[in-house]
């Protein structure tokens, strides 16, 4: 779905995550089209809730990034404690994936080739491939 | 697209306009450079860990001129908080319909569960 309004605040989570997720939670239940838009629209407000309400606790903070932790007190701020448990988890996941990531990565860096020898390999095939491309150019079939 | 081996492909714009802490880029999960259908942002699309996409909830939550600048776990948590959101005013909203006999939840059902729930009194006067 192209967006050509460009209008900063018609913004709202795609319909067909919502569907999704309502599809999910409510699997055999029939949701009118506009019990759906305003779900959308609901989420649209959650989010600037928690994130107004996460703004004003890291302001209060020392930090001028809001952290999950300043998230995570939103959210008890606000009464959704409930939700905490399943967020706090689901951060240990982000965690540990980000933690796999730099392990491979540094893993790569490993393999015992330099970067640079790398690049300077790289730089030689792209090289050839380009030197393939240009012969092949000069022998147009069409003449 | 050519695999350059300098370092794996974040979306490097996204983690412009948000903060990026040290710890944050590793939050930048399953960000391969895939276009998205229907973003507006840049390609970060979701993880296999959210369901909703990152650059979206990041783009919201900028809209709002007060909010400065936010890790990228922060906005993976919000995304996590959002969906169970959705679950529970779903859940509620069912129970009105089971009231009213009916297997449709309807817009009223959602209505009903907004005004009983203390925490969804933000949502008064939404899409009125």
């Amino acid at each position: 779905m192209a967006s050509s309004s460009g209008n900063d605040d018609d913004l709202t989570i795609p319909r067909a995550a919502i569907n999704k997720m309502i599809k999910e939670t409510l699997p055999n239940v029939r949701v009118a089209n506009d019990a759906r838009e305003l779900v959308v629209n609901c989420c649209t407000e959650f989010i600037h809730l928690i994130s107004s309400e996460a703004n004003e606790i890291c302001n209060k903070s020392d930090k001028k990034t809001i952290s999950p932790e300043h998230v995570i007190n939103a959210l008890e701020s606000l009464g959704f404690a409930s939700y905490i448990t399943e967020v706090k988890d689901v951060l240990q996941e982000c965690k540990t994936v980000a933690l796999k990531r730099r392990k491979a990565s540094s893993r790569l860096e490993n393999l015992g080739i330099p970067e640079e020898e790398l690049l300077r390999q790289q730089q030689e095939l792209f090289a050839k491939v380009r030197f393939l491309e240009e012969g092949k150019c000069s022998y147009h079939p069409f003449g | 697209m050519a695999a350059a081996v300098e370092a794996p492909v974040p979306a490097e714009q996204d983690s412009a306009l948000c903060g990026s802490e040290g710890e944050t880029r590793g939050a930048e999960v399953e960000e391969k450079s895939q276009p998205q259908t229907g973003s507006t942002g840049p390609a970060v699309s979701h993880s296999r860990l959210s369901k909703l996409p990152l650059a979206r909830i990041k783009a919201l939550m900028k809209t709002d001129p007060d909010v400065s600048l936010a890790s990228q776990e922060s906005v993976f948590i919000i995304a996590k908080a959002t969906e169970l959101f959705v679950e529970m005013i779903a859940k509620d909203a069912l129970v009105y319909a089971q009231q009213g006999k009916r297997k449709t939840l309807q817009r009223k059902d959602l209505d009903n569960a907004i005004e009983a729930v203390d925490e969804f009194a933000f949502l008064e006067g939404t899409l009125d």
